[in-house]
């Protein structure tokens, strides 16, 4: 990588199974990480925008990394931006690729754990939806084209209705019509899009229990449920729904609401305001709602459960083994939670860890040898020490 | 701004202006016009003027045309009680193209899109259902809605099919799916499930 955060020019060569990443905080462990999941995601892990990634008085930076399967088929992604121009470049092996084609997304597939991760039990609908989505999207390049026609119908819904309410455009009746029009397109999407999610659910809940089973040393359970306010009850995936009876739920509900929706002038229905409920069950009592009811504890175990469900759910959905990485981890889940993840996936893909404590190495040796664990230390900017177990030639 | 000529930076800025120039492509074009000979450069000079003083709207469908109305609604060897709709005066240009549709045009001129205040009265519509009502004596049996399978397109659709639901016409609107002459394993997964939705009986 060339000018990418606080690097200037920087060449590493990865270990296939471990590589441990450690530095002091703000060195820039986490931005060899960031740079990965661009070439991987063609975007920031962290949600950074592009131009916060060049470095300092460059104007453009670029990432060059190559990925190599089980069959040593090697892929070249190049990803450069230019800061003056705003321009974003992708390129697979030298051909150019947009950053959400299917050359690109969900072709690496990707497992992040970051001390943000707990967002997802402890935070809002959004944070949820967020991980799910993204999650699903890997898995169907549809479902992510009815995400962005969800929020264009959405958009143009909402100026619909601020043109009538507030700037008091369109005559009545001409109106009336054309918001049936956007609620029938709003009725039909939703319908597809809390299909796709429910059955995800179906086949997603048989990992997280799994999992989660595993993890929890009492022998609790968990679950994930739907929620959506066009239903009466929360569904988690046993129920059998058809597109056409989420349909005409969400038909009705959009009846209900339509008055209110006017006078306010926003969308108030649909399955960008749905959520997923993390529930547990401790032996003998009911499934509570581990967002409200949950110790830290609790939500941790439910964190790493998830992560491990979604690599599996990964593995299984793209038959490859995800790329997983672990940032900064030990700060917030305990020693013995990150040793189970990484006992639980040590036999399949690549691992990358950073951490500040550098002590932690000695618990790896466990389940690694010493050729299969590669030790990188920053310092600003900088490798200053590296353990690369073993260096191949890249021909390209 | 950037060369040594005030006339052909003007230049360079009135090409820049037209639909997907960017500023390399109109420097590029400014430069080709300064080689080219004077009479070719009044050859294209003149088109540009000329076009804009005679092309005007068929007063019937809305299409473009030198005249009051336009060589299709004027033919004899037309089908008068199919109408088809369109967004743009190109759409029928692509249309004519195939040979294979015989009835009329009716061209909307945009779209409904409240996100760019495009609401019914900015397009065509009003002369639609004026010319649905009148019909020039001819009955329309069918009004074919040729839209894009955009947003706009298909809320448009599903708006125009709400105002008319009153008349006796059938409504049909095209399918999409693969375009023919592709592939099927070349079409990409999320065009062949959008095709696999519309289906069709047969
Ligand atoms: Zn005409």
């Amino acid at each position: 990588m060339r000018n990418f955060r606080n690097y200037g020019e920087e060449e590493i060569i990865f270990n296939g199974k471990f590589n441990f990443i450690s530095g002091n905080n703000g060195q820039g462990k986490t931005n060899i990480l960031e740079a990965i999941s661009f070439s991987a995601l063609g975007k920031s892990f962290l949600g950074a925008s592009e131009t916060d990634c060049v470095k300092f008085g460059k104007e453009e930076f670029l990432i060059e990394s190559v990925f190599e399967n089980d069959l040593e088929n090697m892929d070249k992604i190049t990803v450069g931006y230019n800061s003056i121009a705003r321009l974003k470049a992708i390129y697979k092996n030298k051909e150019k690729v947009s950053a959400f084609s299917s050359e690109i997304f969900g072709r690496y597939p990707m497992v992040i754990l970051s001390p943000k991760s707990l967002d997802i039990t402890h935070g809002n609908p959004s944070d949820r939806r967020r991980f799910f989505d993204i999650l699903i999207s890997q898995a169907s390049r549809l479902y992510l084209d009815y995400l962005k026609e969800l929020v264009k119908i959405l958009k143009q819904k909402n100026a619909l209705l601020k043109n009538y309410t507030v700037l008091k455009k369109y005559a009545k009746a001409e109106f009336t019509d054309m918001l049936n029009s956007y609620n029938e397109k709003l009725s039909d999407i939703s319908s597809k899009i809390i299909f796709k999610r429910i059955n995800f659910l179906k086949e997603f809940e048989k990992y997280f229990e799994k999992n989660f089973s595993f993890l929890s040393s009492e022998g609790h359970k968990s679950r994930i449920t739907y929620y959506s306010e066009i239903f009466e009850t929360e569904l988690n995936g046993s129920e059998e729904t058809s597109i056409d009876d989420i349909k005409e739920c969400m038909s009705r509900v959009l009846n209900e609401k339509s008055e209110e929706e006017i006078s306010r002038a926003v969308s108030l229905a649909g399955p960008q305001r749905d959520d997923y409920i993390f529930r547990l069950k401790k032996r003998d009592g009911d499934y509570f709602d581990i967002k409200h009811f949950a110790s830290q504890g609790e939500h941790k175990t439910c964190i790493v459960a998830l992560k491990l469900s979604e690599y599996d759910y990964l593995k299984h959905k793209k038959s490859t083994d995800p790329i997983l990485l672990l940032d900064d981890v030990l700060s917030e889940l305990d020693e013995s939670r990150v040793s189970s993840i990484i006992s639980h996936l040590k036999d399949y893909g690549q691992i990358f860890l950073t951490t500040t404590d550098k002590g932690y190495l000695e618990n790896l040796k466990v389940f690694y040898g010493e050729e299969e664990i590669s030790v990188f230390e920053i310092e600003n900017g900088t490798l200053i020490n590296r353990h690369e177990a073993h260096r191949h030639k890249i021909e390209n | 701004m950037q060369s040594t000529s005030d006339a052909l930076d003007t230049l360079i800025e009135e090409f820049s202006k037209l639909p997907q120039i960017g500023r390399k492509t109109a420097q590029r074009l400014a430069m080709y016009i300064t080689r080219l000979p004077k009479e070719e450069v009044e050859k294209f000079a003149g088109a540009l003027i000329e076009t804009k003083d005679k092309i005007r709207f068929c007063r019937i469908c809305f299409n473009i045309t030198e005249d009051d109305t336009c060589r299709i609604c004027r033919s004899d060897k037309r089908n008068r009680n199919v109408i088809c709709v369109v967004e743009e005066p190109q759409d029928v240009f692509a249309l004519e193209k195939t040979n294979e549709y015989k009835g009329l045009y009716h061209v909307l001129h945009g779209i409904i899109s409240p996100l760019d205040g495009i609401g019914p009265d900015d397009i065509r519509i009003k002369e639609l259902i004026e010319r649905l009502n009148e019909n020039e004596g001819a009955h329309i049996e069918e009004l074919i809605l040729a839209l894009n399978p955009t947003v706009e397109g298909e809320t448009t659709i599903l708006y125009l099919s709400k105002l008319l639901r009153h008349l006796d016409i059938k409504i049909t609107r095209i399918a999409r799916g693969i375009p023919i002459g592709s592939d099927i394993e070349l079409a990409d997964e999320v065009t062949l499930a959008r095709a696999m939705e519309g289906r069709v009986t047969v």
